[in-house]
């Protein structure tokens, strides 16, 4: 999988989800944070970080969008707000 | 193919223990040797399941090491790895050997040492049984894997987390007449609702614990079973799959595609189905996994798991008593222990040997042994006698 040729801007759904409130040793310092499996528009799964779960809906179905990519955290997206 | 049978069964405690993985791994395949009557010079070869004790506890090349430390001479002896599976997958292995008609008589141990490191420590070894490239390195620990099928689980069949608590309320209280048990504790719904979110809709409870321990097989080809001291039982079948490591790279989140190959292959080669099984031990190394497990080894329909964990169908006296040891959940997890360690309590539960946990009746009984997420699933189904 090629994923980081993927543009940011490309829309997907939330499969699942789940917030990471005890982290890993490399993460100490950023839990808790929100990964979620994302279904892109054209089929294609992966997972990453969803930024604005605090301040979101992020649930089963929800939108997001690619925001870009992060050496360490990986794919990053956002909910979008329909 | 000869017939196997297992003529010997020991485990230690689990749990946060002073002995070191040496002293775990030995103890473990001495009581086995003693329960079987068998003698060192008897054994022709060791197996041992182990995850990770490089990191853990700064060894590899542990499968010698337990060798000589039991006293087993010049035999030969290899380590499996399969993560979590470790266990299962050494028992496939000894008994593919058994049954070639290399060896008549083996030595099946598997152990770990988990609590030398701290916590964070423990989380990322674990979570190096995952993909790394996918999951891990972008901070998706074990806990937060199960999560992501809880929720999809919730979604799809539309329970709540008290399905959850369900599995972690019963284990407990299996675990209270568990002797090996890490954990004597009965806990509540309220105790659940107090403890602390580890990845939503996981909590605390639903987690598995981090133990130390040890667990052993003398297993034997089936015709020289009468040999030995204690009554065999019978290995009748096994099965083991694989799939990808990565969670989300697989069609659905609310079953274990290798878990349903692995037991589809261990009922037909053992001849039995689902209906036939009288006590089964299944990896609960986190609640949603027994609910997972009960479907995917046939015993509910999808989606009918979490109402028959809600019903009681799972208790020791249900329908289909489920880790009437208490599971990994209460039992503890010593993860390369882990698969032997379920083979031990079905040893006792067949032989009539479990005390107070004692299925009644049982006579044929079922292993469920995971490795990570799943990627390696096996299946053993085992039956009370020698089979003449």
């Amino acid at each position: 999988m090629t994923s980081h040729t993927i543009q940011p801007g490309t829309h997907g759904h939330v499969v699942s989800y789940t917030i990471i409130r005890v982290p890993p040793a490399s993460f100490a310092a950023e839990a808790p944070y929100a990964l979620a499996i994302i279904e892109l528009d054209g089929g294609q799964r992966l997972l990453g970080r969803v930024l604005n779960w605090e301040h979101g809906d992020l649930a089963i179905g929800a939108t997001v969008e690619l925001q870009g990519w992060d050496p360490t955290r990986g794919p990053l997206f956002q909910l979008v707000h329909s | 193919m000869r017939a196997v049978a297992i003529v010997g069964a020991a485990e230690t405690k689990f749990g946060k223990l002073e002995q070191s993985y040496r002293e775990l791994a030995a103890a473990a395949g001495r009581a086995a040797l003693a329960d079987a009557g068998a003698r060192p010079e008897d054994i022709q070869a060791l197996f041992l399941g182990s995850y990770s004790p490089g990191t853990f506890i700064h060894q590899e090349h542990v499968a010698p090491l337990v060798a000589a430390e039991l006293g087993l001479p010049h035999v030969p002896a290899t380590r499996v790895e399969n993560a979590c599976a470790s266990g299962g997958s050494a028992f496939v292995t000894a008994c593919l050997a058994v049954a070639a008609g290399l060896y008549d008589v083996v030595l099946v141990i598997g152990a770990e040492k988990m609590t030398a490191t701290s916590t964070e420590e423990t989380t990322q070894i674990l979570a190096e049984a995952a993909d790394w490239e996918r999951e891990s390195a972008i901070g998706l620990t074990f806990p937060g894997v199960f999560a992501l099928m809880a929720h999809a689980y919730f979604h799809r069949y539309g329970y709540t987390r008290d399905i959850l608590d369900a599995v972690a309320i019963k284990n407990h209280q299996n675990a209270l007449a568990n002797p090996y048990a890490q954990f004597h504790k009965a806990i509540t719904r309220d105790d659940i609702a107090r403890s602390p979110l580890v990845a939503d809709p996981l909590t605390l409870y639903d987690c598995s614990p981090i133990s130390d321990g040890a667990a052993a097989l003398v297993l034997v080809a089936a015709d020289a079973a009468h040999h030995f001291a204690k009554p065999p039982v019978r290995v009748l079948g096994f099965g083991q799959a694989s799939d990808s490591l990565a969670l989300f790279e697989r069609a659905e989140l609310t079953t274990l595609p290798a878990a349903r190959e692995a037991a589809n292959r261990a009922y037909r080669m053992a001849g039995v189905s689902p209906q036939d099984i009288d006590v089964a031990e299944v990896h609960d190394c986190f609640t949603i996994a027994e609910i997972i497990a009960t479907e995917d080894l046939g015993f509910f329909a999808p989606g009918e798991g979490g109402a028959a964990a809600l019903a009681g169908a799972t208790s020791r006296d249900g329908q289909i008593p489920i880790n009437p040891s208490g599971g990994l959940k209460a039992k503890g997890h010593p993860v390369g222990a882990t698969g032997v360690g379920q083979l031990a309590e079905l040893v006792f539960q067949l032989r009539g040997d479990a005390g107070d946990r004692q299925v009644e009746g049982a006579e044929v009984g079922l292993a469920h042994n995971i490795g990570g997420s799943g990627a390696t699933c096996v299946v053993t189904i085992l039956a009370k006698g020698d089979g003449r």
